[in-house]
């Protein structure tokens, strides 16, 4: 079981590997912002897994949920600042 | 046993270092600086310091992000060097 | 970033999601002792709550919630609660902090008191960074001058 966990996270690290991509080259603002919010769900699934593999996810499931409404709160703020310098 | 995950979280985190330095403009800067913040929440958390691991999450990548582009919008976008 | 804008679905948003957020935060401050968290943290997360109200409402419109003299008591209060514990301590013929003085007040044993006391020294501090995170968020994003005093401060220079 620890095995099939291992390599179910080392994909998710690959798909973020991959949107990373965006995040360094994307020409603009605008496809950073979105690339950055997807790297953001990904890692949140990738914290959960390491606390399967520690076999204590309740203390894991914690920083998951402050971690999901935080993103979306910088994300908020970030639109904000991009729809006043319009 | 969870080798691996931390060499792959390792070369993340350089990634976004060096691409929030490299980056000119200011406000995406800023927003790397909040994933490079969440790469190291999950370190943290592989380390097994969950209250670190919680800090770090809540007031740098959450906080601290929020006070960087409101601190962008006071100056110049585009970085002078 | 706190100024007036016309987006429905954010307020709509914002609207469903703060009321949870701030529960969140008081379970963090709650359970600090068990699961990770603490006084910090939850402070933290009920200081973010307020902030996107903030943004979502624009300033004029949530004045009501977050006054700015209000945040100064909250932060005053909270390290009062905080040293106020320690100096009950200190007046119980103990040491500065030594829970275990308030076995006296609250007739429990020492475990429970100390228990309590923590709790008591976590709340004080929540309330304080909360207050202070949302009161720098004021500070940073309009420069010292709040959106309503600008034209106060003009029809003062004018009539001066």
């Amino acid at each position: 079981m620890q095995t099939f966990f291992l390599a179910v996270a080392l994909g998710i690290c690959f798909l973020v590997f991959l949107v990373l991509y965006r995040v360094v080259y994307g020409p603009g603002v605008f496809n950073r912002v979105a690339a950055i919010s997807a790297v953001g769900t990904k890692t949140l699934i990738i914290l959960l897994i390491v606390g399967f593999l520690y076999q204590r996810v309740d203390m894991f499931v914690d920083i998951s949920i402050v971690y999901a409404l935080l993103n979306f709160i910088g994300c908020v703020a970030v639109a904000k600042y991009l729809e006043m310098e319009r | 046993m969870t080798v691996p995950i931390d060499l792959v979280l390792q070369i993340f985190i350089i990634v976004c270092a060096v691409a929030s330095i490299v980056v000119k403009d200011l406000l995406s800067a800023a927003m790397i600086l909040g994933a490079y913040s969440f790469f190291m929440c999950i370190m943290w958390a592989q380390m097994g310091a969950v209250d670190v691991a919680f800090t770090e999450a809540s007031v740098s990548a959450g906080i601290g992000t929020i006070l960087f582009v409101a601190a962008v919008m006071k100056t110049t976008r585009r970085s002078k060097d | 970033m706190i100024y007036r804008g016309e987006d429905i679905i954010i307020r709509t948003i914002s609207r469903m999601l703060i009321p949870f957020i701030q529960l969140y935060g008081l379970y963090v401050i709650m359970h600090g002792h068990y699961s990770p968290g603490g006084g910090f943290q939850g402070g933290v997360i009920l200081g973010a709550s307020l902030i996107l109200l903030l943004l979502a409402y624009g300033y004029q419109d949530a004045k009501s919630r977050v006054p700015e003299k209000l945040l100064t008591v909250f932060s005053g209060v909270g390290v009062f609660i905080y040293a106020g514990t320690g100096f009950l301590c200190l007046v119980l013929l103990g040491n500065f902090l030594d829970y275990a003085m308030l076995a006296k007040i609250l007739h429990t044993d020492a475990a429970h008191a100390r228990s309590l006391g923590i709790l008591s020294v976590e709340i004080g501090v929540g309330m304080a960074v909360m207050a202070v995170m949302v009161s720098i968020f004021l500070d940073i994003s309009t420069g010292g001058v709040l959106p309503g005093e600008e034209e106060e401060k003009q029809k003062t220079a004018e009539e001066a």
